[in-house]
């Protein structure tokens, strides 16, 4: 039976035929278009879908009257008297700083409690643009995209300014004369009844505030929550070794990598790191020489999965026996027997000789949201393989130790009996995001005094008595420590915007401290380890942005084995619904970025909304289609959200994602669903429950079908039997020759590398100041990035190939869109580039249209911002472009500009490696590789010369400068 | 019947239509003559407003100071800059201290604002100029900025229309001088010609490749 949405269309059994009738290996995008009579055809067809809704909608006059009032006013929107003519020079300039000149400073942002290092670049004092510290160990320079995004909530106009009380705008004075009070009553009793609950963390000073403050106050208690963190996984490395350990896995040293549903190339801390070491054996390496072989069991696709050698969809409830067969091959006593289906084993059996064969060089992962008796299995094994030193190393954990702490549960049974009197909440939202069994926000009104402090006037401010507003990474005096143990010293790079205060500060008040200021705090704990060469290790520490010689040192363990009969092997008839983390809003803490709300996400390309994803076989047997609203309730307790059928999810799994359905933030508020009320207390991460068909439907904000391409080919594969393809042949054109110069850039783009991860398309919008449309936008197609990321599938609907493809402008040596602009605001200069001039253009569209890569942007309306701070985000090295004037990706052309002129003023040439992109700089996996093509030596003229190299939509004889390097496809091989 | 028209229509409508097109032509010559003239592109019109009549004539052509002393960072940002107070005051905290003139150089001082000034040499925000690689390749102060050491309250001299800065970047050569002559305002060349090729080979001059759009514009 056919469902039609109000969108789509979903017939699992005609797709499947469908599928089963072509090649096998063609490429699809999404399962709409595998249905001849959808709407997706419509778009495709429609000369420009964006427009379409401009001409349906008011009706065929409304449109010409429009149309004839705007070609009127045309003309006048060129007018205007450009920015302000004040120039307003220093009263006192600072040592060092040149108008102009940009300066960089080593620093980091916190993500999960761990150090993201960066290096900032500061224009005029005020931080546009974060990077990866180069320097760093564990690092090197990449980054994530809520690293890149980090920038843009230091300018948040959303950001709360004062202290509050009671909804009232307060003052620090009143704060600290209430606070002295209180402190008065904690002190005569010993802290009985104060309570703090605060997010994880590896600050060195905010542990040593908070141990002082628990010494100093002996009955109050400290609890740790974190909606993602990990807290499973302490319970796992409890279970395996006794105690609590971090484990650092060396993913570029691994030959054969099994990953149990664990998303080891996911967004979260550790994704640069695993990215960084999974690139070193991709690539150029080919398969049998070196390259690595990744074999994923996953229940929901994730960006591993995607890059898995093979894949096998399973329930979260197949995970167990699963590994227990791992284990059993491995040598572990027998646990209680389960019956693995022939697929299963078949992976098993692949996965466990692969991991015999490769001991020392292999690993097995085991996801951090599974039991953390089922977690307790991989160090078993990766010991019993050898690798335990190699591929994984374990050291004393970096963050409060779980001593020192009780769980978010202890804290509600505490609150229920009344025996917290204070509760003092940092930097956490549990009203939000605590279990909604768990009625959190009832339980916080009975406590009598409630203080909260955070970057945010959110949900949990608002049942709390005080509000204090923290500085943001970027203004605060601070440290952390990286995923390694690497110890970062966090250094503002600009004074606080608002009247605000570090953490370490407002903990320093909790525990006595008069008003401290910031950067004591942080030097007293950092004389402890420096001692007597204080000052000279402490700027160095700065400058380098790390403290040197601080990563953990490895321990030497063993693993428990593990105890198999504790495992539950469920048998239940319910669905297993799934929760994770969000990958562009995590667990919602960045839901106030728009940047990152406008990111499609890697495999759903769903913007500002989260899905209820489902299996194909799931969303068959309940006949919905994408967009469909659905009920899944757990317990009951229900959420109703709309569905997302998700090609490759395991056939009883329904995946929630946290970080949505906010009540506060001007722009997080109101957006998808709030998977944190149906969250069970006991196990976060899985639960049973049922799903059904509710009424209605919501329409997704997705890209999926957005600016696509027409051809075939766009992602090519290489295999060991056929590892090149043919070369790109010349094609004789009839458009003229540019002229040439010493540099003709060029960009190439490796397949086998790219994870996804939109680490690159958030650099672009930060770098090149691209501008947010907002949702209502992005459905109809006017979403303005620069560099999208296209996801292919290709195989059936049950366990896909997925591909990433990201796509920028190819700046074609014969490019359409040059012939088409009757103003000539796109030209070709003598290096290569396309040229968009803002300038000159008057917004025919007709360049765009003339795209066959479809990579050209239009501003429909004027979406920049002036207001303060917002506008301080930007960067002022790249015009912010105004309505109705087309744009493109430039190859980040300010920064070759800016090469240029340090290499003229030097009398020399552009140094290879000299100019980098802003989304090459970014690149966990360095798949994007970007110079000087007529220089033979360089990394991207060697990379063109590669048996993978091609040339997208060569047919078309356009001859782009931008061209891809094919996937391996290592699915057979042993 | 009678005629409707009368026998002087067809001398009428000549004449409304010659009328007609003579006005568009003159409309279109005035536009593009204004576009072009001085009172659009501002150049050697009156002086900006300043919060202190600050005259370059006395500073330069009296006192001889040299135009970096001020303007520090012209060799090596984008921007020329414009002096810190403490940068006046390094002199006028010895002489002319008490001047009513200078009230709002000490006021900038005592209350720690900035002066606000209005800029003279504007150009339109998407064009992203740079002083240190002109003055690296030998382009001086006077070819943009015109007589300053003649100026006592600060004029824009030259247009600095797209059209002044193609001139130059079309052919550099005639508008070049040696690094000792930047900031000369009386410097002529003996042998113009042979001296700005002779310069333009020196200097490296990317002759061809500076008129493409992303060099200014982005």
């Amino acid at each position: 039976m056919s469902v039609k949405g109000n969108d789509a269309e979903f017939d699992l059994e005609r797709i499947r035929a469908r599928l089963h009738e072509r090649d096998k290996n063609k490429l699809w995008s999404s399962l709409e278009e595998l249905l001849p009579e959808s709407s997706f055809h419509d778009w495709m067809q429609a000369e420009f879908p964006s427009a379409a809704p401009l001409v349906n909608e008011p009706g065929r006059r409304e449109f010409l009257r429009l149309m004839g009032a705007s070609l009127m006013l045309n003309g006048l929107s060129g007018c205007g008297t450009g920015g302000s003519d004040l120039a307003l020079p220093y009263v006192n300039q600072p040592e060092q700083e040149v108008i102009g000149v940009p300066r960089f400073f080593a620093t980091a942002v916190t993500f999960e409690g761990y150090a993201q290092p960066v290096l900032a670049r500061t224009n005029s004092g005020r931080p546009t643009k974060l990077d990866g510290n180069p320097d760093h160990p564990a690092t090197g320079g990449n980054s994530d995209a809520f690293m890149q995004a980090a920038v843009l909530q230091l300018y948040d106009p959303g950001r709360s300014k004062a202290p509050v009380r009671d909804g009232v705008t307060s003052t620090w004075g009143v704060f600290e004369r209430e606070l002295a009070a209180l402190r008065a009553q904690w002190t005569s009793m010993q802290g009985e009844g104060l309570r703090i609950l605060a997010g994880d963390s590896t600050s060195p000073t905010v542990i040593r505030l908070i141990r002082s403050l628990l010494t100093a106050l002996p009955k109050a208690q400290l609890h740790v929550f974190d909606p993602v963190g990990r807290a499973l996984r302490r319970r796992g490395m409890q279970t395996a070794f006794g105690r609590d350990v971090e484990a650092l896995n060396a993913l570029d040293k691994c030959e054969v990598i099994v990953s149990l549903d664990d998303d080891l190339l996911g967004p979260g801390p550790h994704q640069v790191v695993h990215a960084r070491g999974f690139a070193h054996r991709r690539g150029e390496t080919a398969p049998q020489q070196g390259r690595s072989r990744l074999h994923v069991a996953e229940s929901v696709p994730s960006l591993t999965g995607v890059m898995a050698s093979t894949r096998l969809p399973v329930d979260p409830s197949r995970i167990p026996p699963i590994a227990l067969a791992i284990a059993g091959r491995m040598g572990a006593a027998a646990g209680p027997s389960s019956n693995l289906s022939r697929q299963e084993s078949k992976w098993v059996d692949n996965a466990a000789r692969e991991l015999q064969a490769h001991a020392g060089r292999s690993l097995l992962t085991c996801g951090p949201h599974l039991a953390p008796s089922l977690q307790a299995v991989a160090p078993w094994i990766n010991e019993r393989l050898g690798n335990v030193g190699q591929t994984v190393t374990y050291t004393d954990p970096f963050g409060l130790s779980a001593e020192d702490f009780g769980t978010l549960a202890d804290l509600a049974r505490d609150m229920a009996a009344r025996k917290a009197t204070t509760l003092v909440i940092l930097e956490s939202n549990p009203v939000y995001a605590a279990p909604g069994s768990m009625r959190f926000a009832e339980l916080l009104e009975a406590v009598p005094t409630r203080i909260h402090a955070g970057l945010y006037h959110d949900e949990t401010a608002l049942h709390c008595h005080w509000h204090l507003p923290l500085t943001h990474a970027l203004e605060s005096w601070d440290d952390a420590r990286a995923v390694d143990g690497t110890a970062t010293i966090i250094q503002p790079l600009v004074r606080p915007l608002y009247s605000a205060r570090t953490l370490p500060q407002i903990v320093a008040m909790l525990g006595g401290m008069i008003d401290p200021p910031a950067e004591p705090l942080v030097r007293a704990t950092w004389t402890q380890v420096f001692g007597d060469q204080f000052e000279a290790r402490w700027k160095q520490s700065l400058h380098d942005g790390f403290v040197a010689n601080s990563a953990s040192a490895a321990l030497n363990l063993n693993a428990n084995a593990p105890d198999l009969s504790q495992l539950q092997i469920a048998t239940s008839d319910a669905i297993d619904v799934v929760f994770r983390p969000d990958p562009c809003v995590w667990d919602g803490r960045f839901g106030n970025i728009a940047w990152l709300q406008e990111l499609p996400k890697p495999l759903t390309k769903i913007t500002w909304d989260c899905p209820v994803a489902v299996s194909p076989g799931l969303a068959d047997s309940l006949k919905i289609a994408n967009g469909d609203l659905v009920e899944v309730a757990v317990d009951g307790r229900s959420i109703v959200g709309p569905v997302w059928i998700m090609p490759g999810q395991a056939a009883n799994t329904v995946a929630l994602f946290l970080g949505y359905g906010r009540s506060t933030g001007e722009i997080a508020k109101g957006l998808g669903y709030a998977a944190y009320a149906v969250r069970p207390l006991d196990n976060p991460w899985i639960a049973a429950g049922r799903i059904q068909r509710a009424s209605g439907a919501r329409k997704f904000a997705t890209s999926q079908r957005h600016q696509r391409l027409e051809g075939f080919d766009f992602v090519k594969e290489v295999s060991a039997e056929h590892p090149t393809l043919p070369p790109p042949s010349p094609e004789h054109s009839l458009y003229p020759e540019w002229g040439s110069a010493d540099y003709a850039w060029g960009m190439v783009i490796d397949l086998d590398r790219c994870i996804g991860c939109n680490a690159c398309v958030t650099a672009c919008n930060v770098e090149n100041n691209v501008l947010v449309v907002g949702r209502d936008q992005v459905a109809i197609g006017r979403e303005m990035l620069w560099l999208r990321i296209d996801r292919y599938y290709s195989g059936d609907v049950e366990n896909p190939r997925s591909f990433f493809q990201p796509v920028p402008c190819m700046h074609c040596e014969k490019a359409p869109c040059e012939m088409g602009c009757p103003v000539n605001a796109a030209v070709h200069n003598a290096e290569g580039l396309n040229q968009q001039v803002y300038n000159r253009c008057i917004g025919t569209r007709t360049c765009s249209s003339y795209c066959p890569y479809k990579v050209r942007r239009f501003n429909w309306f004027d979406y920049r911002r002036f207001d303060e701070p917002s506008q301080a985000a930007y960067n002022p090295d790249v015009t912010v472009r105004a309505r109705g004037v087309m744009e493109k990706c430039t190859y980040c052309t300010q920064r070759i500009e800016a090469a240029h002129a340090a290499a003229d003023k030097e009398g020399r040439k552009i140094r290879s490696g000299e100019v980098v992109t802003a989304c090459q700089q970014a690149c966990p996996t360095a798949a994007i590789t970007f110079g000087n093509i007529k220089n033979s030596e360089e990394a991207v003229a060697t990379l063109r010369r590669s048996g993978r190299h091609y040339l997208l939509l060569e047919e078309l004889g356009t001859r782009p400068r931008t061209t891809y390097l094919a996937r391996w496809n290592d699915e057979s091989e042993g | 019947m009678t005629q409707i028209f009368s026998s002087a229509a067809d001398t009428w409508l000549r004449l409304f239509i010659v009328g007609a097109a003579a006005l568009t032509c003159a409309a279109l010559v005035g536009v593009i003559g204004y576009a072009r003239s001085d009172y659009y592109t501002g150049a050697r019109l009156h002086p900006a407003p300043q919060p202190v009549p600050f005259s370059h004539r006395h500073h330069v052509a009296g006192l001889g100071l040299d135009c970096r002393y001020c303007h520090s960072t012209v060799e090596i940002s984008s921007r020329a800059g414009l002096p810190a107070t403490h940068t006046c005051m390094s002199c006028h905290s010895e002489i002319w201290t008490g001047a009513p003139m200078l009230a709002p150089v000490r006021q900038s001082l005592t209350q720690h604002t900035s002066l606000t000034w209005h800029r003279v040499a504007r150009l339109p925000e998407y064009v992203y100029f740079r002083h240190d690689v002109h003055i690296a390749k030998g382009v001086g102060c006077i070819t943009c900025h015109g007589r300053i050491d003649r100026m006592a309250l600060t004029y824009q001299a030259k247009p600095l229309t797209m059209q002044f800065c193609l001139d130059c970047h079309r052919n550099p050569a005639p508008h070049l001088r040696p690094h000792d002559r930047i900031t000369d305002m009386e410097w002529q060349p003996v042998n113009a010609r042979a001296l700005g090729e002779e310069l333009v080979r020196q200097n490296g001059i990317r002759l061809g490749e500076i008129t493409y759009c992303y060099v200014c514009h982005r």
